[in-house]
């Protein structure tokens, strides 16, 4: 992540955070809820920001 | 483990660093706490049989779930891996009088950390994928299991990597944010390494 800091001057202030991701699927995700156990995995869109994987526990 | 410009990838060290900007990710951090929780508790409404009262969020972050839950009468515990992100969260629910449950934990031994079953339990914002492999997820997700009560649920969000192009570095820009006096330009590159890709 870049964050920029406009100070208003000709030089601005910048900070740089580095990490890393798996670009996971959700499909894969799902499947691995499964094997831990939860049941009637599903999901849902539309509603939240992001996509949502919802798993029960019977 | 990745590296980029011949250091080491920490992600306790990037949450560190990221903690005090961490609201400048939103448009308007404030509206998005209350905004979340009421989106939440719908899809709590639509799709769970039984009360929920107890609520777990195994990557809470500064708290933008957390609080907006536990304002809505909510009993939250809350982790996350982030010494950093824990302390501000608190200190947003000490300001608002929110009676929350925080500590440090990484999600992979949330059980062992909390020893505690719960109605729902929620890793959000994408927090998952930080875990780096199959083994990894299916470890974190065996002890979300463990925390989850019997007839309870498991929430996951997560972004959607289908609709994005893998092949090839991305960036991503988030915006141009006001904070107080001081003005911010936000924005991500994603270098790939197969499925792996360094976020910077």
């Amino acid at each position: 992540m870049y964050i920029v800091e406009d100070t208003g001057n000709d030089n601005c202030n910048t900070r740089v955070m580095r990490s890393q991701y798996y670009a996971v699927s959700i499909e894969v995700l799902m499947n691995i809820m499964q094997k831990a156990g939860f049941t009637d995995v599903s999901r849902i869109d539309d509603i939240f920001y992001q996509p949502i994987i919802i798993g029960k526990k019977l | 483990m990745l590296y980029s410009k011949g250091k080491t990838i920490n992600i306790e060290e990037f949450y560190k660093k990221l903690t005090p900007f961490y609201h400048l990710l939103y448009p308007n951090w404030e509206q998005s706490i209350s905004k979340q929780a009421v989106q939440l508790e719908e899809i709590f409404t639509n799709n769970i049989d039984g009360d929920v009262t107890t609520i777990l969020d195994v990557s809470c972050g500064i708290g933008t779930q957390s609080l907006g839950l536990a304002m809505k009468g909510y009993s939250v515990s809350a982790s996350d891996l982030s010494s950093h992100e824990v302390r501000r969260a608190i200190k947003k629910a000490e300001k608002r009088k929110l009676d929350i449950n925080f500590s440090v934990a990484n999600m992979k031994s949330a059980y062992e950390h909390h020893q505690k079953q719960f109605d729902i339990v929620l890793s959000l914002d994408n927090a998952v994928p930080h875990l780096l492999n199959d083994d990894d997820i299916l470890k974190a997700f065996k002890e979300f299991f463990l925390c989850t009560k019997q007839g309870g649920s498991c929430l996951i969000s997560v972004r959607d990597y289908a609709n994005e192009d893998l092949t090839k570095t991305q960036v991503k820009t988030y915006g141009l944010r006001n904070d107080g006096e001081k003005k911010y330009l936000l924005f991500q590159t994603w270098e790939f390494h197969n499925n792996i890709y360094v976020y910077s």
